[in-house]
């Protein structure tokens, strides 16, 4: 069984498919097949070494760089030498067209923080066309059964410490099955949506992680959260927060506050707007908090001067994008404001994609340590269609000649339980998407692009107690195609979730990739991934793994204490 | 404003439902329902995901017209109380919420599959086709489709025969027998050869007209009816 | 499943060019079997003959439209085919109507 129906769960549901065509592989997705969840938003492109001078090893440094060296170097060897078979896989096999040089060669473009044009393409469309395809080609395989609109609430032990399947709720009739299977993937692409501002897709509620950490398999890295600094600011609008490009800065586009400075140049004045993701992120956010922010919270972003004809030809869905909204990117200064975008943490797996738990695996978002402490552009899709595979094959071979497994009935009663017990219950304490905006809240202002102990403290105080009201809040309506009652699960996930990024983010006393301490702004020598394990009653357990080099050391040389990322 | 909102569930009788919603400036079609669900009636179902306009769940009729609810300024619509229906042409689910397997199974019926041809199989390179190739221009645009679906409630022949594939799925046929990459050319032939296909078109171009990717199902349908004459008079393209 | 109901308003607000040029076409044909019929009893009637003449044209001039999408001509131009056509229409219309002034 494969939860989620992005990258990595289609890639799996088709690699389990074609490795043992016999298997009955079921696919869980919270929306419509293929078209929920973010790697359908990816835009930038997808990395992979196609051709000399770039290599193998320049992929693996430039993403151990990236990632501040605290990756599984395992796992990213496993990426970039998978990535150019996968990437081929998804051309030759499933159909997937990517962008060509005018001579027929596929066009690799540059992307932020490598050191050679990697990054495959179509168009600014690339994850449409990659999900499109891979859809497609899951239709037709008659051994795959996809059921949408159902979402997985919980996993299910078979009373032996291993997973045996999941409880999953039909979200359009209000129904539960609990679904047996001999191995169960986790591919829910986290999400980072119990921040203010997102880019993500609004459907993810990081139910992978909450769900995992519940089934007692470690999570690792979850402090490291990817924030994207040019999110469009619409007032009012849930468009607020999609990505307008890197390429805008890239391309010369100035950052401006509320009186009209560049005010880059106090934060770098040699790069200025071209510096670092992280930088610029973290420079707009202090803007903001100091004041010196546009009218509705952001910053602007001004293209103007580059020429109308130069921007409208380079940035056709940007400018369309803005242009919806009444803005006209080409000749006016636009709001932008930073954006959570990617989890870099997630659960902890091997390079055959196998959890902690016996029956468990996961891949994508979900899992952590491939990206370390921050992603490259492009190593997203790499990520999610590279281990999805592996995921999908490795399951197929572990499934043999192994029994289903039995479920306890009573745990499945007690889930559906609980999970029933906010339906019709009387209105009264704090209203559910009321709490679900204080959890917003604190998130974007203690644990988001600048963190300090004490707002750290503050915030996990303030999530515990979201977390104790949480499942106290009433839902109007009945089980069908309820969104109210939707989000109530959601929270609940995004809770969890919140919690360990917090926690974690509060155990790492310094400052590295994506996590940024105010109290602790300087790097540490210390190589290390903080873990945690929860399940059982014995309550949470936090530790620090030191990271393994297992390929590469860091040169004192090449170490930069930041990375420009792309999408 | 006033909104009329398409209500229906199982079991009911289908109304157009009366809200009150405070448009303040950049709000779309998607951000009112929204807030009427958190803030007056938490039992109004709709969908979305992405909610920036790149997975094509939030389809709806708004004011008689097919648009994507989030990228729709209520600012943008005529004056007046604002009509929010479902899709046409697909299965109710419930309010806004529509069943749209019957644009898979349409895109099935057509083979409208990438089916991998004998050399891309077997090649372990990518297949050289030019970016600026006829073949590359041709399928181009026309593989941006998000499957939304607005085209098939716009198209009128849809609504009077079932049996016709509807724009979505012939444009997949077209970029598909315009790859050269694809082995499955003859049998899609064949498929869209069959009464009720090709020939349904009237070129109203209503499909056209809404596509919010700004595809032509219409010239693709078009250039499929070409390519058929000239194979039923031996002289085209296989 | 809901279809559009051609009887309400709703159906018909924000109807674009493409749809009006099939429409047109559409009803000249109708109208012109009833006017050729007309025309039949008495060919002398002269609002009979105006009308025949400006359902012929359009019908025509519609379908002339209509062959050049067919054969290849790019859908974005269809509007302007369509004002052409019309624009024709008119024109032919008074030309013909003045010199045949008998
Ligand atoms: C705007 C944007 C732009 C990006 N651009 C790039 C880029 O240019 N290059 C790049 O490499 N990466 C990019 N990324 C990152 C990339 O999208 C992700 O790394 C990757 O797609 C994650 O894939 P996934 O399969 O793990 O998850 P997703 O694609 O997010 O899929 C998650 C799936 O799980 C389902 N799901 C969630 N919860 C449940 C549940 N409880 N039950 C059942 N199903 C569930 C969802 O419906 C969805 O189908 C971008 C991300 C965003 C948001
Ligand atoms: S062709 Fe356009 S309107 Fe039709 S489903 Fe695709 S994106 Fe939607």
């Amino acid at each position: 069984m494969i939860l989620g129906a992005g990258g990595a769960g289609l890639c799996a549901a088709l690699h389990a498919a074609d490795r043992s065509p016999h298997l009955s592989v079921t696919v869980v997705v919270k929306g419509l097949l293929g078209r929920a969840g973010c790697t359908r938003m990816v835009q930038g492109g997808y990395n992979a070494v196609l051709a000399s001078p770039d290599s193998l090893d320049a992929h693996l440094l430039d993403t151990v760089a990236g990632g501040g060296w605290i990756n599984d170097q395992e796992l990213v060897w496993s990426l970039v030498t998978h990535a150019p078979g996968r990437l081929l896989e998804l051309e030759a096999r499933y159909g997937c067209f990517f962008d060509r040089h005018p001579d027929g060669r596929i066009h690799q473009k540059p992307f932020a923080g490598q050191t050679h044009d990697r990054t495959v393409h179509k168009g600014d469309l690339t994850g449409i066309e990659i999900m499109n395809r891979l859809t497609e080609q899951v239709w037709i395989r008659p051994s795959l059964r996809a059921l949408e609109e159902h979402r997985a609430v919980e996993l299910l032990s078979d009373g032996a410490g291993r997973v045996g399947g999941a409880l999953v709720l039909d979200i359009r009739r209000g129904t539960f099955t609990a679904v047996r299977s001999r191995a169960t993937l986790l591919a829910m692409g986290g999400g980072p949506t119990m921040y203010r501002v997102i880019a993500c897709s609004a459907d993810k509620a990081a139910d992978g992680i909450a769900l995992a950490l519940r089934a007692g398999a470690p999570v690792k890295d979850m402090e490291m959260v990817q924030f994207h600094p040019t999110g469009l600011v619409v007032p009012n609008s849930l468009m607020t927060g999609a990505l307008l490009e890197e390429g805008l800065r890239g391309a010369g586009g100035r950052l401006l506050n509320g009186k009209g400075e560049r005010f880059m140049s106090r934060y770098d004045p040699e790069r200025m707007e071209r510096s670092t993701r992280d930088l610029v992120a973290r420079a707009c956010f202090t803007e903001v908090q100091e004041g010196l922010g546009s009218p509705h919270g952001g910053v602007w972003i001004d293209v103007s001067h580059l020429g109308a004809k130069l921007v409208e030809t380079n940035f056709r869905g940007m400018v369309k994008r803005c242009r919806d909204f009444g803005r006209d990117l080409a000749r006016e200064p636009v709001e932008v404001g930073p954006t959570a975008h990617f989890m870099m943490g997630g659960v902890v797996i091997d390079p055959s994609c196998r959890t902690a738990v016996e029956g468990l695996f996961a891949a994508g978002e979900d899992a952590g340590g491939v990206h370390g402490a921050n992603r490259l552009g492009g190593n997203g899709v790499a990520d999610s269609t590279v281990f999805g595979g592996i995921a999908g094959d490795v399951m197929a071979e572990w499934v043999m000649g192994r029994a289903l497994p039995r479920l306890s009935t009573h745990a499945v009663e007690a889930a559906e339980a609980r999970i029933l017990e906010p339906l019709g219950r009387a209105e009264g304490g704090e209203g559910l998407y009321a709490l679900q905006q204080r959890l917003r809240d604190v998130m974007w202002e203690q644990v988001g692009l600048v963190r300090q102990a004490s707002g750290l403290m503050a915030a996990l105080r303030e999530i515990e107690d979201i977390g104790q009201r949480a499942p106290r809040a009433a839902v109007p309506g009945g089980t069908a195609y309820n969104l109210a009652w939707q989000d109530w699960l959601n929270l609940q996930n995004q809770v969890a979730a919140a919690w360990l990024i917090a926690r974690s983010a509060l155990e790492r006393q310094e400052s590295r990739g994506s996590h940024f301490r105010r109290d602790h702004a300087n790097t540490g020598a210390e190589l290390y991934s903080i873990h945690v394990v929860g399940g059982d009653s014995a309550g949470l357990r936090i530790w620090k793994e030191p990271t393994r080099l297992t390929r590469l050391a860091p040169e004192a040389a090449r170490q930069p204490t930041c990375v420009e990322v792309g999408d | 404003m006033v909104l009329r909102v398409f209500r229906w569930s199982p079991g009911s009788r289908e109304r157009l439902q009366k809200y009150w919603v405070k448009a303040r400036h950049g709000m779309t079609v998607l951000d009112a329902l929204v807030e009427l669900q958190r803030n007056s009636d938490a039992t109004l179902a709709f969908r979305y995901a992405c909610r920036v306009g790149m997975c094509g769940s939030c389809a709806m009729v708004v004011n008689g017209r097919e648009r994507w609810a989030c990228r729709t300024l209520l600012s943008n619509l005529a004056r007046g109380p604002v009509t929010v229906r479902p899709l046409y042409q697909f299965p109710l689910i419930r309010d806004l919420v529509v069943d749209m397997a019957p644009m898979k199974n349409k895109m099935l019926e057509m083979k409208a599959v990438f089916v991998p041809g004998r050399r891309a199989m077997a090649g372990d390179e990518f297949a050289q086709i030019g970016s600026r190739s006829r073949e590359r221009r041709a399928i181009d645009a026309a593989i941006e489709c998000i499957g939304c679906g607005m085209c098939v409630s716009a198209c009128t022949m849809v609504g009077h025969d079932p049996r016709f594939p509807g724009p979505a799925a012939l444009t997949r046929v077209f970029t598909l027998q315009r790859d050269s990459r694809d082995g499955a050319h003859a049998g899609r032939s064949l498929a869209v050869l069959a009464e009720d296909v090709l020939t349904r078109c009237h070129g109203q171009a209503n499909c056209t007209a809404v596509c919010p990717m700004e595809i032509s199902p219409t010239d693709s349908i078009l250039a499929l009816r070409r390519r058929a004459v000239l194979r039923l008079l031996g002289i085209g393209p296989r | 499943m809901l279809t559009r109901r051609m009887g309400s308003a709703e159906a018909w607000r924000d109807t674009k060019v493409g749809m009006w040029a099939w429409l047109l076409q559409r009803v000249a044909a109708v109208g012109l079997v009833a006017v050729i019929a007309a025309h039949l009893k008495n060919p002398f009637a002269r609002p009979v003959q105006a009308a025949l003449l400006a359902l012929v044209l359009f019908h025509g001039l519609l379908g002339v439209r209509a062959i050049l999408l067919d054969f290849g001509l790019p859908v974005r131009w269809h509007r302007l085919l369509f004002l052409l056509a019309l624009l024709v229409g008119v024109v032919a219309f008074a030309a013909f109507w003045r010199w045949r002034w008998y």
